[in-house]
């Protein structure tokens, strides 16, 4: 299981997706900004759109909360295998915080790679405790890779 | 070629031709007279011509020859790189479960320096107030991007990082990864070790240093310097000996790269014809890079010190980049006799050597006079253990390339200078080869076999899959047969889970509180044999609850229910968990009476350690090429192969095994929530342990190579290796939190029905919901010990 390092194929979807999540980021300003955790200094990335239409949670730690907004960024400046790599670190790192599956569930949607946004889905379904909106988010992705 | 003696030549030299009729005359008479004899003469000026041509066209072919093997070779050298295999890079962050000596460990394999004052440079660090570590990373270019060089200062507290910022600023950091380890370089040549370095990370003075030693006029001659030669010939001759060598390094090259060491002419010869065809192709920097790359600098075992990088690191465990001047000179005054300077053999004559060497630096003004003296006075500086980062880790290194081949040829590996980023966990791989060395010693002093245990250990992350570490051999450092992926011994008991999760796939019919018989078994085999399994106590209890009979590994419930279920489906659940070979369906495979290599195992479990995804273990994340251009990724890939619920209705009871089970003398050495396995098989040959944390599965077999009794059992032997490794990892309670779809009830064990908490031998287990037993038990509070109990409850 593995892929080229090579998106080229997928760049007009990958422009859709981009275009889309834009819409849908804009749509939910008002809940997507991820705030900054308290303890962060200047290695903070400074994202303003999220991959996720969904606020993550609070209680995520620095390290992971940097991770993420650093793979949201890498993912609008058009660096997908970046925010990839990115957060499979978070995963390692911390690898029970659902946010984190669903955004690779999301970019791998984006991508086309049906198969791997439906396991990813799953997973971070696996790990939700209490937030019916992620999962109806990880549950939609579900059922259109499933189409 | 004429012969001086012959009469035509007489003839010829009384009668000089003259220009004109006369001697037109002269010459035909001449001609007509002598004619046998010019006949002759010709004849022989033919042959001669003929010897003269044969001569050119052979001294042409052989010159042709040596020119194709000099660029044959050179290419093959010059554009030639080692793959690289870079370990994992330890992230840090706030929280992170790690020891100051761990962060200490990694850094010193590393080979950051460790000063007493601030760090200053990059590489450096220091440990101080017994709780903090302060250090400068080194820049990396990591496939996502390049990572500067940065001052960090790590608080620690109780072995966790409880502050991370910047080393100016005092500023929150929030993550860093610090630059990868290098594990190992894949070489062309096996015993050949090498780390490239290119002319422009070459110190100046080193390339000053070697200059003024071994060849002062190499930007001003062609490959030969006669003056040198000539220089060399009058010092020889006046000592009725050799003493001195003309030879440029472009010669060195040449002797070093095609030739031998006789001093034969004729070496001398081919030296000299190929030093000018290597300054003819090639500019004098790649003539001097290669130098420093290929020039022979020592022997360690049978492993062959090439280049001043391999050296550097040989003898003073750094950097080429980072060596004082003193240490330089050291290494280029080994030049001129490796084995007969090696300062670790010879120190003393090393170190007038190198004073020679410092001599020459100051007077070719490298150094001034008080840094002459300065130098002068030092001692050689060298490290105690000679370090070398060939290949650390053999058998992990050797998983590496396996998986590498699967995508990339033995060539492109050897030569292609890939940059292999893998997961190995150095602070993990260490500590496994500290458990195998200081376990099995143990394990042998009650034993009376002389034939030495051999073991395998394979760690890797639980949710992630990724390999961190792997041992294959009582001897980690030795590169030998690979136990862990190539030893495929029987796994005994291992397979029991796999019986039980069959069977907890259904629900209607099994559940944790099911009772299954534990009465004598007798099957006819197809041979009209007759197989009556045991249980390891040679006892039986008559009925047991599942439970039960998983938690003390009891064999004959377990044929029982895995012959109800059906082998076929057990062989199912096996591919399912992501054992890749073939099962066997005969009744005793239900005792693991069938082969599977450690890193098989390692699979099966991961998928319980997973809960119930399926990630087949991987070692390598990415490939990038020489110019760090990413080539291939291996990405986390994973998928569902089996129900979450069943599967942690088998994980709960695991961690019953560890708590009060088969396993439970685990509680000893290692009081932490985990769960695992046993497995014992036959006569003792194998003894197993696969088990994990939240955070890693661990797999452990120990045995004998030629497979005979290992005296020990599963809890006897790789238990007790598996409690240790894992007692040195900063792991935490394992979770276990149940996935939606599943409650819990207590049930009375000794009949398998629902009861309450107050009854005796009641215990609580999960169950997929609504598969709760709807039998409710009498609560049996006769005995005193019992009424006590409840009281207390």
């Amino acid at each position: 299981m593995r892929y080229r390092w090579s998106f080229r194929s997928n760049q007009a979807i990958l422009q859709l997706a981009l275009i889309s999540a834009l819409l849908v980021s804009l749509l939910l300003a008002g809940c997507s900004g991820i705030p900054l955790p308290a303890d962060s200094g200047q290695q903070a990335p400074l994202a303003t759109e999220s991959i996720l239409p969904v606020a993550d949670s609070k209680e995520l730690p620095a390290v992971i909360q940097n991770l993420m907004t650093l793979a949201d960024q890498q993912y609008f400046d058009n660096r997908v295998d970046d925010a990839i790599v990115t957060l499979e670190r978070a995963i390692r790192i911390r690898p029970r915080y659902p946010e984190i599956w669903s955004r690779m569930a999301y970019i791998y949607a984006q991508l086309g790679k049906q198969d791997q946004a439906y396991q990813y889905a799953q997973r971070s379904n696996s790990y939700i405790n209490l937030n019916p909106r992620l999962k109806s988010f990880n549950d939609e992705l579900i059922a259109s890779s499933q189409r | 070629m004429t012969d001086k003696h012959s009469p035509d030549k007489k003839t010829s030299r009384r009668k000089p031709s003259k220009p004109g009729k006369a001697g037109k005359h002269v010459t035909k008479s001449s001609s007509r007279q002598d004619s046998p004899g010019v006949l002759r003469r010709l004849f022989l000026n033919k042959i001669s011509a003929s010897v003269l041509l044969l001569v050119f066209l052979l001294s042409s072919l052989y010159v042709v020859y040596l020119d194709i093997l000099i660029t044959e070779k050179m290419s093959g050298r010059i554009w030639s790189f080692p793959s690289t295999v870079y370990a994992r890079p330890l992230e840090l962050y706030k929280n992170k479960a790690i020891s100051i000596e761990d962060i200490s460990s990694e850094l010193d394999l590393l080979d950051y320096r460790k000063v007493n004052t601030r760090p200053a440079k990059p590489g450096q660090y220091r440990v101080y107030a017994g709780a903090y570590i302060e250090l400068i990373s080194r820049d990396f270019n990591f496939s996502d991007g390049f990572q500067a060089s940065q001052g960090l200062r790590i608080k620690l507290q109780n072995n966790y990082i409880s502050r991370l910022e910047a080393l100016n600023s005092n500023q929150v950091v929030d993550v860093f990864r610090l630059d990868p380890m290098v594990v190992a370089g894949i070489y062309p040549k096996q015993q050949e070790v090498r780390q490239l370095i290119q002319l422009e990370q070459v110190p100046d003075d080193l390339v000053l240093a070697l200059l003024s030693v071994e060849d002062r006029r190499f930007y001003q001659h062609w490959g030969l310097d006669p003056r040198s030669i000539a220089r060399a010939f009058m010092a020889n001759l006046m000592a009725g000996k050799t003493v001195q060598g003309g030879s440029t390094l472009t010669q060195q090259l040449v002797k070093n790269i095609f030739l031998s060491a006789d001093r034969t002419l004729i070496r001398k010869i081919n030296e000299a014809i190929m030093a000018l065809l290597l300054e003819f192709h090639y500019d004098k920097s790649t003539i001097l890079e290669t130098y420093i790359n290929e020039v022979y600098l020592g022997q360690h075992g049978a492993t062959q010190i090439h280049g001043f990088q391999l050296a550097s690191q040989f003898y003073f465990s750094r950097d080429l980049n980072r060596l004082s001047r003193d240490q330089m000179a050291l290494l280029v005054g080994m030049v001129k006799g490796p084995s007969w300077y090696h300062p670790r053999r010879h120190p003393e004559r090393a170190l007038e050597r190198r004073n020679q060497v410092l001599a020459l630096m100051l007077e070719k003004q490298v150094i001034n006079q008080s840094q002459y003296n300065l130098y002068a006075a030092r001692p050689l500086g060298l490290t105690h253990k000679p370090k070398l980062s060939s290949n650390r880790y053999p058998a992990l290194v050797d998983l590496v390339k396996r998986q590498l081949q699967e995508d990339y040829n033995e060539t492109d590996l050897k030569t292609a200078g890939l940059n292999i980023f893998t997961s190995i966990d150095p602070i993990i791989q260490e500590k496994a080869e500290k458990s195998v060395s200081e376990v099995l010693p143990r394990l042998e002093r009650s034993q009376t076999q002389t034939a030495p245990l051999q073991a395998s250990v394979i760690v890797a992350s639980s949710e992630q899959g990724e390999i961190q570490a792997l041992v294959s051999d009582r001897s980690p450092k030795f590169a030998g047969f690979n136990r862990s992926l190539d030893a495929v011994r029987q796994i005994g008991s291992l397979i029991k889970p796999a019986i039980y999760l069959s069977a907890l796939q259904y629900p209607e019919r099994y559940t944790l509180a099911s009772m299954l018989k534990d009465v004598p078994l007798h099957l006819k085999t197809s041979k009209g044999d007759v197989w009556s399994p045991q249980n390891y106590d040679g006892e039986t209890l008559g009925e047991i609850t599942l439970f039960e009979a998983l938690r003390d590994s009891r064999n004959i419930p377990s044929v029982r229910l895995g012959l109800d279920i059906g082998l076929a489906e057990i062989a199912d659940t096996l591919h399912n968990l992501g054992v890749r070979r073939d099962i066997p369906t005969y009744p005793s495979m239900t005792l693991g009476a069938f082969s599977l290599s450690p890193l098989d195992v390692a699979n099966m479990y991961q998928t319980f350690a997973a809960r119930g995804y399926h990630i087949p273990l991987r070692v390598i994340r990415e490939v990038l090429d020489k110019d760090n251009q990413p080539l291939t990724r291996y990405p986390l890939a994973f998928s569902k192969t089996l129900d979450e619920k069943s599967v942690h209705l088998v994980n709960h009871v695991l961690h019953e095994v560890t708590r009060s089970g088969t396993a439970a003398s685990l509680q000893r050495i290692l009081p932490l929530r985990v769960a695992g396995k046993t497995g014992t098989t036959d006569d003792l040959r194998d003894s197993w342990f696969a088990g994990f944390s939240d955070e890693q599965l661990a797999v452990v077999w120990i045995g004998r190579d030629d497979n005979s009794s290992t005296q020990l059992t599963g809890a006897s032997g790789a238990l007790q290796l598996w409690g240790d490794l894992m007692g040195r990892l900063p792991i935490n309670d394992l979770s276990l939190t149940p996935p939606a779809g599943i409650e819990q009830a207590w049930i009375e064990l000794k009949s398998g029905a629902s009861t309450n908490k107050n009854c005796p031998s009641a215990v609580k287990l999960p169950f997929i919901t609504g598969s709760v037993p709807t039998e409710k038990a009498k609560c049996d509070t006769g005995g005193l010990f019992d009424q006590i109990k409840q009281f207390f409850n």
